[in-house]
């Protein structure tokens, strides 16, 4: 385990913050839905209704959070060692036509051996897109940032040009063909329920991405390098290679979150099967601190927004972007963690006040 | 009668520690008045708070009699305050006039109008007698130059009183000759002069009166022609200085580490090392003397493998290993000290005990397998270290940012000497240390040489040299001014080399 | 072949400008010392706050007000986290993005009654006072007055950098805080200014784009354009010349991809087009960073202090 006392302030701060900024961000999207004339109670209503309100809606929240929790864990990975990936979009995307393509193209392959063989593929398609942008950082000195981001959307084409063209199906569709029956994640629930095996994997990885951190040397170096890059410099740590490493490891599990989307429940691949899950990372790791154990929970909160998300719109007839305002928020909000620390910081005329940051 | 500066009962307290304990000071109008005392004394912040970049927790300033409170840098330069900081406040991509112009920049709200700023410093600088070039980029000029814009910056804003925050450190013996030379002429002007120093041979030379700071207290003022520098040492140690060197053992080992002919350049800069041929052999301690920035970094670099040499090789043990990784140096037994605890030393937000492995993390010893760490053994070696090392904190598992600058330093030391390194390489380790915590880092240096390792002391102190050393080797613009025997050398002997003058060498070329 | 020439030219202004005015905002905030990689976020809101102020008031012109207005008060956001509580930076401007998203989602519904898109408003994506001018006057009546005034507000920056108090302020509060704080300059009030004033400058992108080019705002409209700009400012070594003419590249490679797209029988397909300009900006990049490593850090234009939140003179150690 990780120092008791090497956090303890700072995880009461945390969490203090954290469920205080969720819940001023829900005041202040409040206040803009009543802003424009509607009524704030019926619609978290309505979007609780839809993320909770029956069992099978909580399912469904239940299987939109992996995705999230994988892009969450890929974001979290790199974020530990001071890499910002904001490609998880992408990656997950690449992952998914991976996926698609193992699925369609493997047959004659029993359950057993394809479905392990349908993720490693999206999870290589990830890293192979991470690989991109890592490299270039790493030979190059390019802006990881950049390299992501642009790479983001050149994925979203390059996609859509295989959706469309090779991997068509009949007829007008926007999807592929659908993959083998020997592909798809066994359902852990029967219908209208529809929780698959996916959400198993996804909390296994957070448990494994908690054990990369704090019981592995690579670990233990990963979250150095975010810490300190020139004391690790000095100790021996190689700095790029971890950088590189934590973006590679990052984009296969952003990739798996697209592998696990087609094989657990689209069935195919979609012209916009990733619609945001890559940047809900980002607030999801955010709102855990990088922590992947909490990830297991923040990728929840923005589940249920995205699945209550469409009851707010059709019954109150609130925009469904009111739910990316709030993760907004909630980052603004989390920010206030810098105010605590400032004023903090400025008070502090005896000693003892140790904050842990990262 | 009325001063010109008067600091009355002045109190700052930081988190952990009174930096100023209830200090006054009185300065008359064209005096030259010293502050003096050890590092970690007081004496920049209490120079700090009457510049306005603190505030005293207590206290008042009195300037020319009237008390004036500074909540920043603005309000103690409109009473006429000027500061030179140690570390050059200077933009080096500006040009000698934009460093010193700007916040009072001359012309109207839309043009600056830098031709009539130019020649305005060119005024001041002639009439002090500073060579210098406005139209030049700072990032051209020499350190001496560079102080001299600090100076001229100052002047520019109308500064009666100068504070001069250990202005030669950075200086060779003859440019602190010039230096003192412009600190006589500001006097005779008529400018009152705070002068920050530890080096009592300047301060003899040009100083009226000396102030000791002793842990943040006064513990003294006297007229310089009333004292000697004997008293004001012990006052600013607080009891008889043992400068003595202590005994050296006889044993002298085959060499651990040899340079042949290291050059090292960056890209189209001059070169930062050049043709540097030396040996460190066990039981020995090397000393490594220079003014800051004749290349004692780099050659730190090089050994640790941080940098690669241009042209040359390092051998350690007889093994070419300048192609070698960081890593593959530490655990072949090249353990470093850094300069910089808090940026190069510590990950200060991990706790003690997984600071008290950075660098050997991935030994076996820590392992329970390839790839899992034993947080039992880790912890088991940090209440271990923790107790050998006398690193006083509340508990392994709190974070190494919670201590002080001292037992972070133990910190380091105690993980660096835990390797039981064949050489170890110790840049600057007493940087802003008590006395006790210098003592305690000196006697983990003579440990190690004693148990027959090598050792490389880096220092831009030559009094910690001499006591410590057992041979120096002085740097100078990047060459080996010499390798003296530290026995038979003086302070004046090192200080020639320093400057490039020296011959007494065994071997190195003279600059 | 002429005319296609004149196209390109043409398109490329009209492409480039957008991004442009957000770039030379991106690097007044940058030289100061603060990062801001959520200028997509800015210029997603003022793209749609142009749209309802040309709405509302029938005036394009009142819309570009509105723009600009939007885009200092979520600068102001970043401001406050960045330079007054030392936040981080990257995640102070992911915030900014998701707001400005989300708001603009909302605020689309409640004021336009659709998803995703708003209608058709006035737009000043032509300059009419200029057709008069023989020969030229048609091609030059084809752009936007805001293509002519960024020219202007370029001309402003280099003078401000080169002659003005304040250009030297930011720029010593960019390299070396604590040096202007001795120097008696505010760092906080200079990167306040800055980074506001980069708002308003992506405030103009965005309008540039909704009411400059086109005459509606769609969600994903901005489609990386921000992100382009901040890639402009790195190629233009952080100098407002720099990057205006990085994003005028930028804006080539769109008109390019524009160009190839409407002509018949391409044989490329369209998804490949539409990712010239991402890839051409990876490129750039890759070029411009490897140029950078061989000339040594001596000559890269970045500011030393940039990205490093500055808190004022405290014990350091």
């Amino acid at each position: 385990m990780k120092g008791k006392r090497e956090t303890i302030n700072g995880i009461l701060l945390e969490t203090g913050i954290t469920f205080l900024a969720i819940f001023l961000a829900i005041v202040a999207g409040g206040a803009v839905m009543a802003l424009f004339g509607y009524n704030p109670v019926s619609a978290y209503a309505a979007l609780a209704k839809g993320a909770f309100g029956t069992f099978a809606a909580f399912t469904s929240t239940l299987t939109k959070s992996v995705p999230i929790m994988f892009t969450g864990l890929a974001v979290a990975v790199a974020f530990k060692c001071g890499v910002f990936n904001i490609g998880a979009e992408g990656q997950m995307l690449m992952g998914a036509l991976s996926a698609g393509i193992a699925g369609i193209y493997i047959r004659f392959l029993p359950a057993i051996l394809h479905i392990p063989v349908t993720l490693a593929a999206a999870c290589l398609g990830g890293m192979a897109w991470a690989f991109i942008p890592a490299g270039l950082k790493q030979k190059f000195k390019v802006d990881v940032v950049i390299g992501t981001i642009m790479l983001n959307y050149i994925a979203e084409y390059f996609v859509q040009y295989m959706i469309l063209n090779p991997l068509k199906a009949d007829g007008v569709a926007t999807s592929t063909r659908a993959i083998e029956k020997t592909a798809m994640l066994p359902k852990l629930l029967s219908a209208p329920n529809v929780l698959n095996l996916g959400y198993v994997l996804a909390v296994g990885a957070a448990f494994l991405v908690y054990f990369l951190f704090w019981h592995t040397t690579r670990g233990y170096e990963m979250r150095a390098v975010g810490l300190n890059p020139t004391a690790s410099r000095w100790s021996g740590i190689n700095v790029e290679k971890n950088a590189f490493l934590a973006l590679i490891i990052s984009g296969g599990l952003a990739g798996l979150a697209g592998g696990i989307e087609v094989t657990g429940s689209l069935g195919k691949v979609i012209v916009g099967a990733s619609s945001g899950y890559g940047f809900n990372g980002i607030p999801v790791a955010l709102i855990a601190h990088n922590n992947p154990l909490i990830i297991i929970f923040s990728s929840l909160i923005l589940a249920a927004m995205r699945t209550g998300a469409m009851m707010m719109q059709t019954s109150a007839g609130v925009s469904k972007n009111m739910v990316d305002m709030i993760q907004g928020l909630i980052i603004v909000f989390l920010c206030a963690e810098y105010v605590f620390r400032y004023y903090i910081k400025k008070g502090l005329e005896k000693a003892g006040g140790n904050v842990s940051c990262q | 009668m009325s001063y010109k500066i008067q600091l009355e009962n002045i109190t700052k307290r930081f988190p952990g520690v009174t930096a100023n304990d209830h200090i006054h000071i009185s300065v008359e109008k064209g005096e030259i008045h010293t502050l003096a005392g050890e590092n970690g004394a007081g004496k920049s912040t209490l120079m700090n708070i009457l510049f306005g970049l603190y505030q005293p927790t207590e206290g008042q300033i009195y300037i020319d009699g009237k008390p004036e409170v500074f909540h920043s840098s603005k309000d103690s330069i409109r009473c006429g305050i000027g500061m030179v900081h140690q570390h050059f406040m200077l933009v080096p991509r500006l040009t000698v006039t934009e460093n010193i112009i700007a916040g009072k920049e001359p012309g109207n709200r839309i043009s600056i109008d830098r031709h009539k700023a130019a020649k305005e410093i060119q005024e001041l600088s002639d009439l002090y007698g500073m060579r210098i070039d406005p139209y030049k980029k700072v990032a051209d000029l020499t350190v001496t130059e560079q102080q001299r814009v600090e100076i001229l910056k100052v002047l520019y804003r109308r500064a009666e009183i100068l504070i001069f925050d250990e202005p030669t450190a950075v200086l060779t013996p003859q440019e602190i000759d010039e230096f003192c030379e412009i600190l006589l002429k500001l006097k005779e002007k008529g400018k009152t002069i705070l002068f920050i120093s530890h080096k009592l041979a300047e301060v003899f030379r040009i100083s009226d009166n000396i102030t000791v700071i002793r842990l943040g207290k006064v513990v003294g003022t006297r007229k310089v022609s009333e004292t000697t520098p004997e008293e004001i040492t012990q006052m600013m140690v607080g009891r008889s200085v043992d400068l003595n060197r202590r005994e050296r053992p006889a044993f002298k080992g085959e060499a651990v580490l040899e340079l042949e002919g290291v050059e090292y350049k960056k890209n189209k800069e001059p070169k930062k090392l050049d043709n540097i041929s030396f040996a460190v052999h066990a039981g020995e301690i090397l000393g490594i003397a220079g003014i800051d920035g004749n290349g004692q970094h780099e050659l730190a670099r090089i050994i640790c493998g941080l940098a690669a040499p241009t042209k040359g090789q390092v051998k350690y043990h007889g093994r070419d290993i300048s192609g070698e990784s960081i890593r593959s140096r530490k655990d072949s037994g090249i353990a470093c000290i850094p300069e910089d605890r808090h940026l190069e030393g510590l990950v200060l937000d991990y706790s003690i005990e997984n600071n008290l492995i950075l660098g050997q993390h991935h030994l076996p010893k820590f392992k329970r397998s390839k790839f899992v760490m034993d947080h039992r053994k880790i912890r088991q070696n940090g209440l271990e270290l923790k107790e050998r090392f006398d690193i006083r904190c509340p508990g392994t598992d709190v974070t190494a940012s919670t201590l002080s600058g001292g037992n972070q330093q133990k910190i380091i030391i105690a993980r660096e000497v835990m390797a039981n390194p064949d050489l170890l390489i110790a840049i600057q380790p007493t940087r802003g240390l008590d006395v006790g915590a210098e003592e305690f880092v000196h006697q983990a240096l003579y440990d190690q040489r004693n148990s027959k390792k090598a050792v490389i002391l880096i220092s831009f102190e030559l009094d910690e040299i001499l006591a410590i050393s057992d041979r120096i080797m002085v740097l100078h613009k990047g060459q080996i001014a010499g390798i003296v025997d530290a026995e038979h050398t003086t302070r004046e002997q090192l200080g020639a080399m320093m400057l490039g003058l020296g011959d007494k060498n065994e071997g190195g070329e003279t600059a | 072949m002429s005319v296609m020439i004149l196209y390109l030219l043409t398109s490329t202004l009209r492409n480039g400008t957008s991004i442009a005015y957000t770039a030379m905002g991106g690097v007044l905030s940058e030289r100061s010392g603060i990062v801001n990689i959520g200028l997509e976020g800015i210029m997603t809101a003022s793209a749609f706050a142009a749209v309802v102020g040309s709405y509302v008031s029938g005036s394009p012109w009142v819309g570009v007000l509105a723009a600009v207005l939007v885009g200092i008060a979520i600068s102001a956001v970043h401001a406050m986290v960045c330079v007054t509580y030392g936040g981080n930076q990257s995640v102070s401007s992911m915030a900014l993005i998701l707001l400005a998203t989300g708001f603009c989602g909302i605020a689309a519904k409640a004021i336009f009654g659709r998803q995703g898109t708003t209608e058709q408003v006035a737009n000043i994506s032509a300059s009419p006072v200029l057709a008069g001018i023989p020969v030229i006057g048609p091609t030059l009546a084809s752009l936007s007055p805001l293509v002519y005034l960024s020219f202007v507000v370029l001309l402003i920056l280099i003078y401000v950098f080169k002659k003005t108090a304040f250009g030297l302020h930011i720029t010593m509060v960019g390299e070396h805080p604590k040096a202007a704080e001795t120097a008696g300059i505010s760092v906080n009030r200079v990167r306040y200014v800055c980074v506001l004033l980069s708002g308003a400058l992506g405030g103009l992108g965005g309008a540039a784009l909704s009411i400059g080019q086109m005459n509606l705002f769609q969600e994903g409209m901005i489609a990386g354009r921000g992100y382009l700009a901040m890639a402009a400012v790195i190629m233009g070594n952080w100098t407002a010349a720099g990057a205006f003419g990085a994003s005028m590249f930028f804006g080539f490679f769109s008109a390019l991809q524009v160009y190839l797209q409407t002509r018949p029988n391409n044989p490329v397909p369209t998804e490949f087009v539409q990712m010239i300009p991402y890839i051409a900006c990876v490129l750039i990049m890759l070029y411009s960073s490897a140029q950078r490593s061989r000339r040594g850090e001596a000559v890269s234009g970045k500011p030393a202090a940039s990205g490093k939140p500055y808190t004022r003179f405290v014990q350091s150690r």
